[in-house]
């Protein structure tokens, strides 16, 4: 492989890595306090599922970038995370220690969350499965596996909360709206994907997979009656707000400084330390 | 003694003494987790892990060295380039995995529907008169269900 694609596709495959470990860990978030005894369990091994494919994506990317994946997991600067930005923030409310664990929690919106990020990495996944790097091909074939789970899991909650009466129905329509901007921007290229695509190691780009991305959506909102908010036109998909872009180009907002200084805090004491 | 002495069909019978530290009735190579043996200095094993994200592996690695330790220097390989199915788990594996009270998973790969299409049959009492109860359980590889007929839950290692 030529310098610049190895490095091309070393920064691709941070992007990735960086997108399962951060919803992984705001994911873990939910273990102990989920609605449900059952969803303390499914919630924590999702998390753990992704952050297993963290790990995963993290070594291929540092057999390439000629590192390690601890360092390339916890040892970057907070400018260097390529996750979009709506993985970022927090779903649960925010521990307190003086027992006061009020506002900020939204199990809807986590729900919400993991289901349309997975319709999402369903498809980017799809475009990596037959790319001509074959450790990258072999372990995205194994990710892919687990992943049949999740979207199983989240079809399922997503049904849950829109036909349940009330609150549950009205917190999910509105996790989708809130959430939305977000999610448009896990749609936004890291640096390189032509060259990638070129050379046949990705069969899409990142941007390349939001329509098919958006047709599922609508096929989920429609099933169960909730408003998509967009809108296909003769002349292609219309949608009224702008994506919430920069995360991939390790732009992020208020949520993950406060992350980043949490998640990497035993690294920063201890830098030897083995995960 | 010597690698020259050694055999490879010595070292997978050995490789059947390591438990897996989660389900110590069942072994490493019948649950299907070592795809290849090479006897050579050192002795190199391949082994797949069945979820990534699983946190034995590690400790599978050492319990693979530990016990092959006696036939030389060993080296174990975690590989990722192929799938792990649960296929790969032998007939006597699935029996196995009945003696922990586990459920075998079905053969064939999963589909994604919003309940498993096979009937599960509870490892206590036989009966397939069962329900899922979560699709994720203790560990990443297991599924919680619900036998009706002999008001048992019981844990399925999962079809991956």
């Amino acid at each position: 492989m030529r310098a610049e694609v190895t490095s091309a596709l070393g920064r691709y495959l941070l992007t990735v890595a960086d997108d399962e470990l951060i919803l992984g860990y705001r994911d873990s978030e939910w273990t102990g306090i989920a609605p449900l005894v059952e969803e303390d369990v499914a919630f924590s091994s999702l998390a753990q599922d992704e952050i297993g494919h963290a790990r995963l994506y993290y070594m291929l990317a540092a057999d390439l970038l000629e590192s390690d994946a601890d360092h390339l997991a916890l040892g970057r600067g907070p400018d260097d995370y390529y996750h979009a930005t709506v993985l970022e923030t927090r779903t649960t409310p925010k521990y307190d220690a003086s027992g006061a664990h009020r506002g900020g929690g939204d199990w809807a919106r986590a729900v919400a969350r993991r289901f349309l990020y997975d319709l999402f990495d369903d498809l980017r996944t799809d475009a990596l499965v037959s790319s001509s790097y074959a450790p990258l091909a072999g372990a995205v074939q194994k990710i892919r596996r687990e992943e049949q789970y999740h979207l199983r899991h989240g079809a399922a909650w997503w049904r849950a909360l829109a036909s349940a009466e009330g609150e549950a129905r009205e917190r999910l329509e509105g996790a989708l709206l809130a959430l939305w901007p977000g999610l448009l921007g896990l749609f936004e290229d890291a640096p390189g994907e032509d060259l990638l695509v070129a050379e046949g190691l990705l069969s899409r780009r990142t941007s390349d997979l939001r329509d098919a991305w958006l047709e599922r959506v609508q096929d989920h909102c429609a099933a169960v009656g909730i408003r998509f908010p967009a809108e296909r036109t003769a002349a292609g998909w219309s949608i009224a707000v702008s994506p919430e872009a920069g995360g991939r180009q390790g732009r992020h907002g208020p949520a993950w400084a406060e992350l980043y200084d949490e998640m990497t805090m035993v690294r920063r004491l201890e830098p030897e330390a083995v995960w | 003694m010597g690698a020259s002495t050694i055999t490879e069909a010595e070292i997978w019978e050995a490789l059947r003494e390591v438990p897996d530290p989660e389900i110590p009735t069942i072994n490493v190579v019948d649950l299907g987790i070592i795809r290849r043996v090479t006897v050579g200095d050192p002795i190199r094993v391949e082994m797949m892990p069945t979820f990534t994200g699983c946190p034995a592996i590690d400790m599978m690695r050492q319990d693979i060295e530990a016990r092959l330790s006696a036939f030389g220097p060993v080296e174990v390989v975690v590989v990722y380039d192929e799938a792990w199915t649960s296929d790969r788990i032998t007939a006597a594996g699935r029996e196995m995995l009945r003696a922990a009270d586990l459920a075998p998973p079905p053969h064939g790969a999963i589909r994604l529907t919003p309940v498993p299409v096979t009937p599960v049959a509870c490892p206590y009492c036989g009966s397939t008169d069962t329900q899922i109860e979560n699709l994720f359980g203790p560990t990443p590889c297991r599924s919680i269900f619900y036998c009706r007929a002999c008001r048992q839950p019981f844990e399925q290692f999962k079809a991956v």
